[in-house]
């Protein structure tokens, strides 16, 4: 993959995200008939705006000569969309953990697990890390904030 | 007098004391951090108040935001690397004061500039915000809508070289708003079925997830630390000294900085960088500006720091927020059942002046902690993003989860977490996505109720005179946002 073609898949990023919010917009226009007209007015006028600005941005950009792009680097892009793919999924996985296993003990994970994955890889730092962060948040939050965390499905059944 | 002496009390509680300095900690670490600013910090600390009482909740937020904004010139100065969108003037002459050895005296005149104008601009809250919003009562829908307009028009300005995706962006923000009941009607609309979705989308999840989760993802693609090595020389107090020394520089950055604060949409990016150029073209030494000038410090972050009361008078005052911060303040006030405008300076009594002697010790905080803790705090730094990461992460869900207690709102700051990476991978003005959130109840709410006033009738929107000049205003920001360049282009070229 040449720097050129790093160039044009950031601005093809950039029109789909354009194209996806006309499909939004067109959406919402289509879902105000089926509301009354004082609910659905300004929603439809703020979506026909939406779109009239969408669709300026998309010509400029087509019109737009693709250029030269400086300092790009093709394979450090490849490797950040990766890199926010995995970071992405293990978001969901924690996310999914502290719904069954709670805050303790998903946090926990998620705190020695991220490092690893994001390459700091000392095994001994990242236990006490893991360990003592996840007290110190359980702790300050519950007790200094008092916000009720999350138990896990799993230990409700035993509450 | 006895509302000042109960504050007086109230303030120096044990609890609303430790809520400043926690405030304040939190929010040097997040200044600190390169990416990081004040909005991260309000967002990820906002749910961590609703279990604290108003004045307690407003004050730790005040301490984070004060902190953030001065924090964000640290390591502009140390390292080169604007610590938020209020650093990078800093930049221009900090650094090159650093690699002159004179480090301590750079972030002396940081402290110094940041006091004064921090004070300077809460002041101008306390005196300024009380007549705006005794002056709001003369303002009906018609009014309300047009200056929710202006602050959207705002929006193009914020856009920064990019009005047409400030403009979407805010649409986009508006519709967002719309999710749930609709407040005249009452009907449900954008719901697709979902309980959770009546009640509307989250400010605070979307705010954290824009903001905060947003630099996760980028933070993590980084790898690596954020700094190296540096060294301290010589003392903070020259720096000081130099900032009572051009005691002018402060005191017309500090006015400048609250002026453009009070000013939807534009925020502390603009102030310092409009005070640093305002300030070069006033010097009678232009050249020395870039080199190392410690007058390129002062002027900045004094108009940094005053911006952020500056942003909070018009939310205050009316329930306009002044920028993505004031937003967050405006959502915390409402959270804790506070209504801004004139009933909260009348009927908030003690609570108020709590508030406003809370963000005078704040800046009294940012003295001390500036003082004894810069150095140590430059060091964070220096740690590892993987170790960041996780971190900041586990902040953010249990800040989301906080808010209803409920895993849809980590849901939803995750959504809005891959559309805030989008956004700034793409460049575009993520502000102003927030900006539209916001001002979409008020928008809407008022424009409905001016129309039934009128019986229907659009041209109540033109016919008072505040309504007017707003509307001329919202032009003239338009025209002149779309066709400003174009036009100087044109005149260069004749004059060619």
């Amino acid at each position: 993959m040449n720097i050129t073609s790093h160039a044009n898949r950031k601005k093809l990023v950039d029109r789909l995200f354009t194209i996806a919010i006309i499909v939004l917009f067109t959406i919402v226009i289509v879902m105000t008939f089926s509301l009354s007209e004082t609910a659905g007015s300004v929603p439809r006028l703020i979506s026909i705006i939406g779109i009239v600005l969408s669709v300026i941005t998309l010509v400029k950009d087509f019109k737009q000569n693709d250029g030269k792009p400086k300092n790009n680097d093709a394979a450090s892009d490849e490797n950040q969309g990766m890199s926010f793919i995995k970071c992405f999924g293990l978001l969901i996985a924690y996310l999914a953990a502290m719904v069954v296993l709670g805050f303790a003990i998903s946090t926990c994970l998620m705190l020695f697990f991220i490092p690893i994955f994001l390459k700091y890889r000392n095994l001994k730092i990242n236990i006490i890390f893991s360990v003592i962060t996840t007290a110190v948040l359980y702790f300050s939050f519950t007790y200094l904030f008092y916000v009720r965390l999350p138990v896990g499905i799993l230990f409700e059944l035993f509450l | 007098m006895e509302n000042m002496m109960s504050a007086i009390t109230n303030i120096f509680s044990v609890t609303n004391v430790l809520y400043l300095i926690i405030g304040s900690v939190i929010g040097l670490v997040i200044g600190v951090l390169p990416g990081l600013g004040p909005v991260f910090g309000t967002a990820l600390v906002l749910p961590f108040t609703f279990g604290m009482s108003a004045d307690s909740a407003l004050i730790l937020l005040s301490a984070v935001y004060a902190c953030t904004a001065y924090g964000d010139g640290i390591t502009s100065i140390l390292l080169n690397v604007p610590g938020g969108p209020g650093g990078v003037a800093l930049t221009f002459d900090g650094y090159p004061l650093t690699r002159k050895g004179r480090a301590a005296e750079a972030l002396g005149a940081l402290v110094g500039s940041s006091f004064i104008g921090g004070l300077i601009g809460v002041l101008a809250l306390i005196f300024i915000a009380p007549p705006m919003a005794e002056f709001s009562l003369k303002i009906g829908p018609a009014e309300y809508f047009m200056l929710a307009m202006f602050g959207l028009s705002m929006v193009a300005v914020a856009g920064k070289g990019d009005t047409a995706k400030g403009l979407i962006l805010g649409c986009l923000g508006l519709l967002f708003s719309f999710v749930g009941m609709d407040v005249i009607t009452g009907a449900e609309r954008f719901t697709f079925g979902s309980n959770f979705l009546e009640d509307g989308i989250s400010t605070v999840s979307a705010t954290i997830g824009l903001f905060a989760l947003s630099q996760v993802f980028i933070l993590a693609e980084e790898g690596g630390t954020i700094a190296g090595e540096f060294t301290l020389a010589t003392k903070p107090w020259k720096g000081i000294s130099a900032t009572l020394k051009y005691w002018y520089v402060t005191l017309r950055s500090s006015i400048l900085g609250v002026c453009i604060g009070m000013v939807p949409g534009i925020g502390i990016s603009t102030a310092s960088m409009l005070s640093y150029v305002a300030e070069k073209r006033m010097a009678k030494d232009p050249e020395t500006y870039g080199e190392g000038n410690i007058r390129g410090i002062i002027a900045p972050q004094a108009a940094s720091n005053a911006c952020t009361s500056g942003e909070l008078i018009p939310a205050f005052a009316l329930g306009i927020p002044g920028g993505a911060t004031a937003a967050i303040f405006l959502a915390a006030m409402t959270l804790h059942g506070l209504r801004p405008g004139l009933s909260f300076f009348t009927s908030g009594g003690v609570l108020v002046d709590t508030v406003f002697l809370g963000m005078i010790l704040a800046q009294f905080v940012i003295l001390f902690f500036g003082l004894t803790a810069t150095p140590l705090l430059a060091k964070i730094t220096k740690v590892p993003n993987a170790i960041l990461v996780p971190i900041i992460v586990a902040l953010c869900f249990v800040g989301a989860f906080a808010v209803n207690n409920n895993i849809e709102d980590v849901v939803v700051a995750m959504v809005f977490g891959v559309i805030g990476y989008v956004l700034f991978k793409n460049k575009w003005p993520v502000q102003c996505l927030v900006l539209g959130l916001v001002l979409g109840e008020i928008a809407e709410s008022n424009f409905h109720r001016a129309l039934q006033i009128s019986d229907g009738s659009y041209g109540i929107f033109v016919q008072k005179p505040i309504s007017l000049i707003l509307f001329i205003a919202i032009i003239a920001i338009l025209v002149w946002t779309y066709c400003g360049g174009i036009i100087k282009a044109k005149m260069q070229n004749a004059k060619a």
